[in-house]
This record gives structure tokens, sequence and C-alpha cells, in this order.
């Protein structure tokens, strides 16, 4: 069982999610993190198994720094009888420094050492063995991934290095620990937790009812609509032409990657969605994952409303120590010294924005797509810092107005095909097929698949299509009312019963007349979840 | 500055959130009552299950027609036959769809029978089309071969069974399809050849050894199995009914342990049990060359080897058909 696939989903909905429910309701408010604790066990190893031991070891380890943190910030006492030195006081505070520091840095590295060697470590070993020409067998290579690996790792550095920053206090309790970091629904896709938010929730035992409770079963209804009728009636058409890319060119190429965009926003957001619905029964409220993505007007907004809680992680945890590094520093100083203009505003964020990027694409999977994936938008950001000068001169000299509507349009435009242009290459299998696929795209108009509807085999009839698009317009009709600040379900709360039925009753007839699950139907597992 | 950022983002962050869920926080302040709460869950979860019939009866195929909402349709064949023209019907998994062959039966005793077995079928879709035919055919003998007693008899198959009966729309969901295409009433493949049996003359050996030693383990039907299993057992009572259980050459999953739980579920229940793996059962299996994949389904040699031990010992023990005829 998992949230990935319509037949994980069926066992996850119809009757983990409804137990779990049950039995949070009867159980005093103050034993109920307890249950969520169970289900959410449970729940990794009915996938993971054995593997359950990466994710307690994991809990002990961010458990056990946190406290040893707290312990070397307070383990020189101040003199007792008379006030501190100034100085005193300096000395105290840089060895309790220095010693938080090697526990947050020993702490992390455990973490990140566990997730590179099971995640990474196949491909590292390759990679030296290509460098070095070795003969050599891969034993890494057949390591297998815990659940949501990635995920409960992120959150667990993220905790230890807050409370290194004093932040938050460490937590003592190592149950409120585990379940931060085993919470199910966050298991599979996320979102990234960030302990101040979430574990006084997950510890609230609070319950929804009434609206809470008809919110969080309409997000499980609009997620599921999003993946099993919108992502996987497409999956198998972006399937067949991505795995025969050498046979499409032109529009046909085109159109696999703008419908891979559709189908990876609707799979991953539909399966957070889920997440954050079933979350919401239990009175937990999820960060939010995205905000209509493509409204932004340039790669940068793109990323702050995609997996905007992996952004807002990489932007404290990488972003911000590295433009505080003594590296920056100096390069700041070097660039003040022998730069002009623009260039000295850019030159120090290069090294941040590398790790950032080279982070976000290496995040995704150990190959080297993902890596230039993450360098793609790094070319895209730091060309667009580099243009901005002349942006600015000529919008001045044109008197156009770079936030009115035509502009805006555009720029929009702009960033859906840059964005279109990544998820290229974040779908095809190799860094090679991507750059034959490009190419194709100029290789002629490659419409005759498409004008002779030959590519579209009985599995992805045109009915799969237009029920899929239909889904995909609901979807931007929702996205477009968020843009423009509707909130659509309290927007429907406020009408009468008979409309806020019948929206949900067709909405719940929509996905199980049109979802491609049941007989026939492979269980196409979500996208996010191999990450 | 950094904090000052941060602060900064997540509180947009929380008004962003805010605009699309403004409920997030504090949504309980205007919770109904318990009771009122239960009352309305359940007004709106009658009206959904009434939508849904109204769209499970638009999607059901009204004549017993194949349609694409059907996975392998073959196994429902049996609604296209001339009706009360079965003597005998066999479920079960591609174990059983492999192993009898009903041309092979009626040739040998001269009893009509069906294989509604398809590959990974569940012992809940052999319980269901079992009880099926009894709507069209006065059926002597249900034949269930037991492989599928073993696969997949959890939780996932008593939800699919139960979503299935108490909402058909979940099983015929995808005939939208051809209502939109106005193909509801075609019947595209036509009845399936052989009377469901899948003929494959190919050979692959079974190389292993002895797999019918006693290893001294220890398998048990799931409850959910048994549970299944009576219910077969019931319906064929009250249908006239003979139920068999007959466990079809299988050299790569069946084992002694297998055998001897069957052998108890079919002696504690009354229920006639066949054992074709036994040596003692003598069947003449020569698996060097009557296996088509190395042991796990019987090509057409050994299906003729099957069907003509199965149609005999059915002839003998239970006087259905005619004397059996020399194998030629």
């Amino acid at each position: 069982m998992s949230l990935t696939a319509w037949k994980g989903l069926a066992l996850y909905l119809g009757a983990f999610l409804p137990l779990v429910y049950i039995a949070y309701f009867i159980v005093p408010k103050r034993w109920r993190w307890i249950v969520l604790l169970g289900a959410s066990y449970a729940f990794f190893w009915n996938s993971s198994k054995i593997l359950v031991v990466y994710l307690i070891a994991a809990t002990l380890v961010t458990w056990g720094s946190g406290l040893l943190i707290e312990r070397a910030k307070n383990s020189i006492q101040k003199p007792e009888g008379r006030k501190e030195t100034r100085d005193e006081r300096k000395q105290r505070r840089a060895i309790t420094q220095k010693r938080m520091r090697l526990v947050c840095t020993i702490g992390t590295l455990i973490l990140l050492g566990i997730l590179v060697v099971l995640k990474y470590g196949s491909f590292i070993q390759g990679v030296f063995i290509e460098l070095f020409k070795a003969d050599a067998k891969l034993p890494l290579a057949k390591i297998a991934l815990p659940l949501g690996i990635s995920f409960y790792t992120m959150s667990a550095v993220g905790y230890v290095i807050d409370v290194y920053r004093g932040k938050y206090a460490a937590c003592h309790n190592l149950g409120t620990i585990a379940l931060f970091l085993s919470f199910f629904p966050t298991l599979t896709e996320g979102p990234i937790g960030r302990f101040d938010e979430l574990a006084p929730q997950l510890r609230a035992g609070e319950i929804a009812r009434g609206e809470r409770l008809v919110y969080g079963l309409q997000l499980i209804v609009w997620g599921m609509i999003k993946k099993i009728v919108i992502a996987d009636r497409i999956a198998p058409l972006v399937g067949m032409i991505f795995t025969d890319h050498t046979k499409y060119e032109g529009v046909m190429v085109i159109i696999a990657a703008a419908l891979y965009t559709l189908q990876l926003y609707a799979d991953f957001s539909g399966v957070v969605d889920i997440a954050r619905g079933s979350s919401e029964l239990c009175g937990i409220t999820l960060a939010q994952n995205f905000r209509q993505p493509f409204f932004s007007k340039s790669v940068n907004e793109f990323w702050r409303r995609w997996h905007m809680t992996l952004g807002g992680w990489l932007r404290d945890y990488v972003f911000y120590p590295v433009s505080l590094s003594g590296a920056t520093r100096s390069l700041s100083t070097w660039a003040r010294k022998h730069l002009k203009g623009n260039a000295v505003r850019i030159v120090p964020t290069i090294l941040a924005l590398l790790a950032v990027w080279s982070a976000t694409g290496i995040w995704h999977g150990a190959d080297w797509k993902y890596l230039a994936y993450g360098l793609y938008y790094f070319a895209l950001v730091m060309v667009g810092m580099l243009l901005e000068p002349l942006f600015v001169a000529f919008f001045e000299r044109t008197g156009i107005k770079r936030d009115g509507l035509l502009n805006s349009g555009i720029a929009m435009v702009r960033t859906i095909a840059l964005v279109i242009i990544g998820m290229m290459l974040f779908r095809a299998d190799t860094l090679a097929d991507f750059v034959q696929m490009f190419k194709s795209i100029f290789a002629g108009p490659g419409t005759e698949p498409l004008v002779n509807n030959l590519w579209l085999s009985f599995r992805v009839s045109d009915a799969d299509l237009n029920i899929a698009l239909i889904g995909g317009a609901l979807m931007l009709a929702v996205d477009i009312a968020h843009e423009f600040d509707i909130a659509l379900r309290p927007l429907l709360l406020r009408h009468g019963t008979a409309l806020r039925w019948a929206v949900g009753i067709a909405l719940v007839a929509f996905m199980l007349t049109f979802g491609a699950y049941g007989p026939g139907y492979d269980a196409i597992p979500s996208i996010y979840a191999n990450f | 500055m950094i904090e000052e950022k941060k602060n900064r983002d997540m509180a947009t962050d929380a008004q962003n959130a805010d605009g699309q869920q403004p409920s997030a926080k504090g949504g309980n302040s205007n919770a109904p009552s318990l009771l009122h709460g239960i009352v309305r869950s359940l007004g709106f979860m009658a009206v959904l299950y009434a939508v849904l019939l109204v769209l499970s009866a638009v999607v059901t195929p009204r004549n017993p027609v194949v349609t694409l909402g059907l996975h392998f349709p073959s196994q429902f064949d049996y609604t296209q036959l001339d009706r009360n023209s079965l003597d005998l019907i066999f479920v079960g998994d591609s174990s059983a769809q492999s192993s009898f062959a009903p041309e092979i039966i009626e040739e040998r005793t001269g009893v009509h029978s069906y294989n509604s077995a398809r590959p990974l079928q569940k012992l809940a879709e052999s319980v269901e089309i079992a009880d099926d035919t009894f709507n069209y055919h006065h059926t002597k003998i249900v034949v269930a071969e037991t492989n599928n007693f073993f696969h997949r008899t959890g939780i996932r198959m008593v939800m699919q069974d139960i979503g299935r009966r108490v909402c058909p729309l979940l099983r015929y969901h995808n005939n939208w399809k051809l209502i939109a295409g106005g193909h509801m009433n075609d019947n595209p493949i036509g009845l399936a050849p052989h009377m469901g049996y899948k003929k494959k003359n190919h050979v692959v050996p079974y190389k292993g050894g002895d797999y019918m030693k006693d290893k001294g383990n220890k398998i048990s039907l799931t409850p959910i199995a048994e549970y299944y299993l009576n219910d077969l057992k019931k319906s064929c009572e009250e249908h006239g009914a003979i139920l068999v259980l007959v466990s079809a050459p299988n050299a790569r999953e069946f084992s002694f342990a297998r055998h001897v739980e069957l052998a108890r579920w079919a002696k504690k229940n009354g229920v006639k049990y066949y054992d074709m793996n036994m040596p003692s059962s003598k069947v003449g299996i020569d698996w060097s060359v009557d296996s088509r994949d190395g042991g796990t389904h019987l090509n057409f040699a050994g299906a003729t080897k099957a069907s003509n031990w199965l149609a005999d010992r059915l002839y003998a023990d239970f006087g259905i058909g005619n004397q059996p005829t020399k194998e030629k």
C-alpha cells in the first residue's frame, strides 16, 4: 500500500485511512499521537518492511543530535557568585558554539551519509569505476531504498540545524521526533515538514469536524482526480512517445513534453493534496507545496511556487549558509575590487546559486541528467540576472509597463516554454536522449502522426486524451480562481446545501467514472515517489 | 536579516495558504454537533450512492455482451452460450485455464463444460463467476482449481469484491468510452476459442526434483480464503450443484503442504478433492514434454491428459456424462 498508484490508493483510502481516523477519533486526545505513530510505522512497514531500521536510525540520530546540541550549549556554566566578564562570556560562547557545531555537523553528516550511501552509492561507485576503468561489481547497486528517505532525511536535517541555530529548543520526547519523521501522509511525497510547524499539531490530538472535515475530504477527492483522471490517463501516451522518441519530431515532441509537464503537475500535486487532505482529517495542516506555478513570470518565481517545501528547505539550509560562508565573502570582496556594474552584484551569488540548483537537481536522483536539470535552471537564472540591466533599459526607453498585462502574458508564456524544456530533460531517459529530442523539434513539422491519429494506440484513445484535457482545464480553472484570490471552498461553503452537495457528488462521480483504474489499467507509480 | 526574510517568507506563505484554505486554522469554530454532522454525512452518502447506482446502471452492459469494461472477457462467455447448456464450469487462475480443455472433456464423456478461469483470477472472482453461472445454466458440477486459494486472498481482494458488488460503476466505469463512441452493444471480440481453454503447444520441460516431497512445513488457508470457499460451497448447495476442488499439475507452485491443507479443508467440509500432483493419482504427466513454461502451466499435451483424467473421475465418482471413450 502506498499513495502512489491506484491499487495502493484504493487500499489506503478504502481501509487504512478510515481505520486510522476511527481509532484517532475514539482514543482520548492525549493518546492520539500514539495512534498516528503506530499507523505511520505500519504504513512504512507495509512498503519497506525491514528497511524500517533506517527510519529508526534516522530518528535516533535526530533525537540524539538535538539533545547533544542542547547539552553542548549548557556545557559550560556561568561563574557562580560573581558577574561573568565580557571576555569570559565570549570565550564560553565560542567553546559552546564550537561543540554545538561539531554535534550538528556529525548529526547532519550521519543523516546525509545514510541518504548518500543508499540513494547515490551505486551512482558514485559507477562514476569511480568509469573514471578508473576498474572491472568491479557494484555491491551498492542492489540496496533497496526505504520509503520517503529523501523527504524524512530533509526534515531530520532541518530539525538538527534549527536546534543548532537556536530557532527552537531540542525535543526530549523520542516519540514526537519519531512521529515527526514518519508521519504517514508525508512519507511518500512530502511535503517536507518543519518541526516547529508540524510537531505541535501532531501532539495536539485535534480532530477535524464540520467544515474542516469537509475540506479534508474535498482535498482528497481533488487529489484523486488529478492523479487518476489526469496524470494516469496521460502517462501511457507520454511514455510511448518518450520511449520511442526517435520516431517523432517537431510538434509531436513539443506535445509530449507539454503533456508530461501536465502529467507531472497533476501527479505530484494530486498526491500531495491527498496527503494534505488525510492530515486535515486528523486536524493537522501540512505546508502548501504548490501555488499556481504556471502563472509564474520567471523561472525563479516558478520555483517559489513549485515544490515550495523543497525550495524553502534549500533556501534555509543551503542558500543562506553558502551565502554567508567565507568563500562567498572572499568572492564578494574580490568582485568589489576587480569588477564593475552589474557583475559586482551577480558574482557573489554564483556560489550559493550553484549549490542550490545542483542540490535541486541531484535531490531528484542519482543521474547526470538530474544534475543537468538543476544546472539548466542555474544557467537560466544567471542569464536572467545578466540581462536584467538590458531589460530595465528597454522598458525605460520604450515606456512599456513591465508589469502590464501584455508583458506579464509574454513572461508567463516564456516561463512555461522554459519549464517545458526543463521537463523534457527531466523525463528523458538519458542526457543524450534529451539532446536528440531537443534537436528533433527543429527537424521538421512532425504533424503526420497527429493528422493521421497514428499516435493514439488502443490504450490511449482520443477519448482518454479528451478526458485528461478536460481534467487539465478544470485544474487550470481552479488555479485561475486561486491566482485571483478566490478561495473556492469557503465560497462553496457559503452557498446552500444543494449546491455544495451537487459539486461534491459531481466530483466523486467524475473521479469514479473517468479515473484510469481497475481491470485493464496498470498501476502507475507516482513520479515523485521515486525520489 | 536572514531571520527577517525568513519570517517575511513564512508570513507570505501563510497568507497564500490561508487565501486558499482559510479553514485550516480555527476551522472547528463553527463545527456543528457530532450528531448533526453524522446525520448530514449519512444524507450526503445516501445521495451520492444513489447517483453512483444510476451511473452504474448506465455503464453496466444490458445484455451479457463482451465489452471493454470487462477484464479478460472470455471468462464471462458462459453468458453467451445457449441457456442451460452447461453441465460443468471451471473457475480459477491460469493454472486452471491451461489445464482443462472443455472440448477434450466433451469428446471423452460428452460433458458440456466451459473454462471461466483467467490469469490472476482471484478467489473472490471465482466465487462470483461460479455463482453467476447459475443464472444461466443448471450447472451440475463446479470445479474450483486450487492455485488461487493461496494467492492474494487478503483485505485488498475483499475490498475489490465488495466494491464490485456494491457499486458496479467501479467495475464497468471504463464503458464510458463505448457509450461515447456509440458502441455499447457491440461485441468486438466474439466467443472465446476452445471454450475458454488457453491452448499452447510448445514445450519447456520442468527440470526440478520431486516437488511433492514432504518437507515438514505447514501452509494454511487464510480466514478470508476459507470464508469465500464456504460461500462457494453454500452457493453450490443452494443450486443443487456439486463443488469439486482440483489441484492441477503445477510443479513450481504446488507442494505437499498445500495438499495437506486442502485435504483438511475438503474433509472438514465434505467436499470432493482431487490432487493431480500426488503420484498416486496417476494422471500421467511427463514433465519433460507436458509443460509449456518449465513446470507452472501445462501445454496442450499435458492438458489433454489432465482433462481426460478429470472426465474419467467425474464419471466414476458422480456419474456425470457417458462412459469414457478410449484415448486416441
